[in-house]
């Protein structure tokens, strides 16, 4: 299965680079900013929401001695039910493998390669193929490399426009009121959700759930620093109006900059170092797919599943890019789509963490051994 | 006629080959994997087990056999008289063992000693040992094997008649090149001595350096080769991972192969995957790197034959570390260090960003850079991506070209392939200035890598970088560094990973690149689990 065992820095550093690549680079500007931008309060709030929840299952999962996510859910809502939602949860990583690149093959479309969508998408395929080939240990060890990296680069991203950012750009502070802040929250929490619950599914990988809940606690803490500086840089550069035509506006903090002022245009080169935390994530989100379909085939190699979810992914991609003017990929479908997959799999874990676990004494005893 | 005797022949198909063909003369071409056995060879002769017996015309005859010592004359077999008492015989290889002591300390005493008394019956191989022979290094055998062994590794053997033992005496004295400075891995501070083809040299020089009495050299006898070569794992006893230990001397024991004449042959048949073009062993000829992994808990492979050790397990920065590292204060040592990374990083970086900027992204580029450029290659008629690839072929032709000629004519060659190669494509618009400087900027990068391995490996991701740039620009190069990256992650050296202690995370308060302060402390590397005191 190419799991293999990471520790905490390794995780911290891969959950970081999945929660602002879904975040920041996963929402599309039209979505994000809409009704006014309140990006910079709706994003950390639906980051600490999916926080809050993934405590409250991971208490359960350990306060019920179980071995993990799949072990409590076939205990309790049985193994077909079980089964069935590793599928649900299985297509939800497929998608979020696609997510986050929807946005750079736009822009790399629109200011770079002026040729056809297709052959981006066979590029970009490549590494959400390989990376879940080479193993759940080696795609933390790439997030290690690459997270620092990525985060000097962002500061110096956020620092070179200091002169620029105004506060008046800001306003409303509300965007559009509490309701619009509430219903992009739920649809943004689904997302992060799913990312901070998937190694549930592999707690051995993470030296138990325990471990697990220390690194997505720092994880989650310095996405919310990070995802937040980020929300109000592009927040103080552009007003609400401005970025509804803005592709990955973060990219483009330094466009209010006159031209020739540096002898590197940095936003263009900062695309392709940007894309390769959006790769990672893609990758570990692609990853986690193939491992539960594996799992669910009862098969032991992951390749095949994983060249499998990597094509449908891209092909989300890629559709997603050539119908993006048509309803498939408007704002409200997407919103509502993400709510309704959160309430499903919030569901189906309450009814899961109500009912008492099936199986006796010496099993419980067993799991909390392997749990500990 | 002749024409016509000659188109029949070639034409016809059954024509018999008049000149000597060595595989149409054999029943059949040997499988790819089958072994070459030839009339002498142990199996021929099935001696593994057989002992000598109290008859010494029958053990000789016995010898004599298997060296096949009327071809081989070099061979010797002196036949004397031990004490006028007993007839006796030395064998040795002329050549192997040194002459004079064979002389002074064997057959002199043996043959002018007449106070000692030989007993009359039973053994007297005790009292030739103990008071005939002043050999420092003396021992007995009986087994046949044993007995070639130590023949062919210039050690002599002494048989008695009516004796079951033979009595083996060091007295290896071969040539052998004296220890010299390292020409490979130059250092400007530090030890200069390098490791020699002799093994016992090699050891004696690693000896020199940690003078412990944990330091083990310990002999891979499982290691089959055809050539019979001497192989040693030295290591720390108190200091190694035992899981380390056995998983080393299960992998040499593994090794079943015609010839093993170098360290490079013991690599490449121990590792796995083999295909990697990044290596996961440290091959140096310096001793004082050798001592400082084995302080630390690694294991080195010594062969005899072999001027250089082979160091498991390694990981990126150890491999990107020199000698001279810690003979440097802190800052010095942390600045030669950046620099060395960012030579790297421009190595493999340099050609392919120039030609994603040039040929994909000139957008990037500002106006004046731009010109520059375009002015620069204004009458070359190659493609910019064409034009990198040449130029990094003639950059390694000329390195290749210098490495294997004398010393004195390799500095001439970078002189030709350097400035008047490089001037003259330049005049006659075959490459253009900007390509020029790109090339030599990453070649001048690629040399600051310590380990040669590592340089070829860094040439080979150059290359790769470069053509995912030329097919996707910047893209190509931002997926080749990440599957790149992704890739070396993925490895481990004898269960270390390649990038340990960085990715994965150990030993957080010892920087890699920024070199911390030398404390009175007694460390180990704690990535190998080693036994030491590690104060993490």
């Amino acid at each position: 299965m190419r799991e293999g065992q990471v520790g905490k820095i390794e995780l911290v550093c891969l959950l970081c680079l999945c929660i602002i690549s879904i975040s920041v680079f996963g929402i599309p500007a039209q979505e994000l900013y809409s009704n006014g931008n309140s990006s910079y309060i709706s994003l950390p709030l639906a980051t600490l929401l999916a926080y809050g929840l993934f405590l409250l299952l991971e208490n359960r999962i350990r306060s019920g001695g179980y071995i993990n996510l799949d072990d409590m859910l076939k205990c309790t809502i049985g193994n077909f039910f079980a089964q069935l939602f590793k599928v649900f949860i299985a297509i939800q990583f497929i998608f979020a493998a696609a997510l986050p690149l929807i946005q750079f093959m736009e822009t790399m479309h629109s200011y770079i390669f002026d040729t056809s969508y297709v052959m981006i998408a066979f590029y970009i395929t490549i590494p959400i193929v390989v990376l879940p080939w080479l193993g759940f240990e080696s795609i933390a060890r790439t997030a290690r490399i690459f997270a620092p990296l990525l985060l000097i680069l962002s500061i110096i991203m956020m620092f070179i426009p200091l002169n620029s950012y105004q506060s008046y750009r800001m306003y409303p502070l509300l965007g559009d009121g509490v309701g619009d802040i509430s219903l992009r929250t739920s649809a943004f929490c689904g997302m992060l959700f799913l990312i901070m619950i998937s190694l549930l599914y592999i707690p051995q990988c993470t030296h138990g759930t325990l471990y697990y809940r220390k690194a997505v606690s720092k994880a989650v803490l310095i996405s919310i620093i990070i995802m937040a500086s980020m929300e109000i840089a592009i927040s103080m550069i552009y007003t609400s109006n401005q970025l509804m035509d803005i592709q990955l506006p973060f990219l483009n903090l330094n466009d209010i900059i006159p031209a020739e002022t540096y002898s590197i245009r940095f936003e263009k080169v900062t695309l392709f170092f940007l894309i390769s935390g959006c790769f990672i994530s893609s990758g570990f989100s692609n990853y986690m797919a193939s491992n539960l379909l594996t799992k669910l085939f009862k098969q032991n190699d992951i390749r095949s599943f994983a060249f499998s979810c990597g094509f449908i992914a891209s092909c989300i991609v890629l559709i997603a890019c050539i119908t993006r003017d048509i309803t498939i990929y408007n704002e409200k479908f997407v919103l509502y789509t993400r709510c309704i997959s959160l309430a499903i799999t919030l569901l189906i874990l309450i009814i899961a963490s109500l009912i008492k676990k099936k199986g006796t004494n010496t099993e419980k005893r067993e799991r909390a051994i392997i749990n500990e | 006629m002749r024409f016509f005797s000659w188109l029949e022949k070639a034409i016809s198909f059954d024509s018999e080959y008049k000149d000597f063909e060595l595989l149409e003369q054999e029943a059949g071409t040997p499988p790819k994997s089958a072994k070459i056995k030839n009339s002498t060879s142990k199996a021929d002769l099935n001696y593994d087990n057989a002992v000598i017996s109290n008859n010494l015309e029958a053990n000789i005859r016995q010898l004599e056999d298997i060296f096949c010592s009327a071809k081989n004359k070099d061979i010797i077999i002196r036949r004397f008289v031990l004490c006028k008492k007993k007839a006796a015989a030395a064998l040795f290889i002329n050549g192997m063992a040194d002459n004079d002591i064979i002389n002074d300390f064997i057959l002199k005493p043996t043959m002018q000693m007449q106070q000692v008394k030989l007993p009359l019956f039973g053994s007297c191989i005790k009292t030739v040992i103990e008071q005939i022979l002043p050999v420092d290094e003396l021992s007995i055998e009986n087994q046949i094997s044993k007995l070639v062994q130590a023949i062919l590794s210039g050690q002599t053997v002494i048989l008695i008649d009516s004796e079951r033992d033979a009595i083996v005496a060091e007295t290896r004295g071969y040539e052998s090149r004296t220890v010299t400075e390292s020409k490979n891995e130059k250092t400007v501070l530090g030890p200069k001595e390098a490791f020699v083809e002799n093994l016992r040299t090699n050891i004696t020089l690693i000896r020199k350096i940690i003078k412990t009495n944990d330091l083990i050299l310990q002999s891979i006898d499982e290691c089959k080769s055809e050539n019979n070569a001497r192989m040693v794992i030295v290591y720390r006893e108190t200091v190694v991972n035992n899981d380390l230990l056995n998983e080393v001397i299960k992998k040499l024991s593994k090794i079943d192969t015609n010839r093993l004449f170098d360290l490079g042959t013991v690599e490449q048949l121990i590792e796995k995957p083999r295909l990697v073009p990044i290596p996961r062993f440290m091959i140096t000829e310096k001793p004082d790197k050798v001592a400082s992994h084995i302080i630390n808990g690694g294991i080195a492979v010594l062969l005899e034959g072999s001027p250089e050790a082979l160091i498991v397990p390694v990981t990126l920065f150890s491999l990107m570390a020199s000698s001279e590292d810690t003979y440097l204060k802190a800052s010095l040592g942390t600045l030669i260090r950046i620099i060395r990374y960012i030579g790297v990083v421009l190595s493999i970086l340099l050609p392919g960003s120039f030609l994603a900027m040039a040929f994909y992204h000139q957008g990037v580029l500002s106006t004046e850079v731009l010109i520059t450029v375009i002015s620069s290659r204004t009458l070359v008629h190659s493609s910019i991506a064409v034009e990198l690839l040449f130029l990094l072929i003639v950059f390694q032709l000329i390195r290749e070209a210098g490495m294997r000629v004398p010393e004195s004519i390799g500095q001439a060659i970078g002189i030709i392939g350097g400035l008047i190669l490089g001037q003259a494509a330049v005049a006659a618009n075959i490459v253009s200035t900007t390509s020029l400087i790109i090339v030599a900027l990453s070649g001048l990068g690629n040399f600051c890598v310590p380990n040669h391995q590592l340089m070829l490996s860094v040439t080979y991701m150059r290359v790769l970088v470069l053509c995912s740039a030329w097919i996707a620009g910047f893209l190509g190069i931002s997926i080749a560094i990440l599957l790149g990256a992704a890739y070396i992650s993925s490895l481990k050296s004898f269960g270390v990973p390649f990038l340990s202690p960085f990715a994965p995370t150990t030993m957080r308060d010892r920087p890699i690149i920024f070199r911390g302060q030398i404390r009175n402390n007694s460390r180990t590397q704690d990535y190998t689990n080693a036994k030491g005191d590690r104060n993490v």
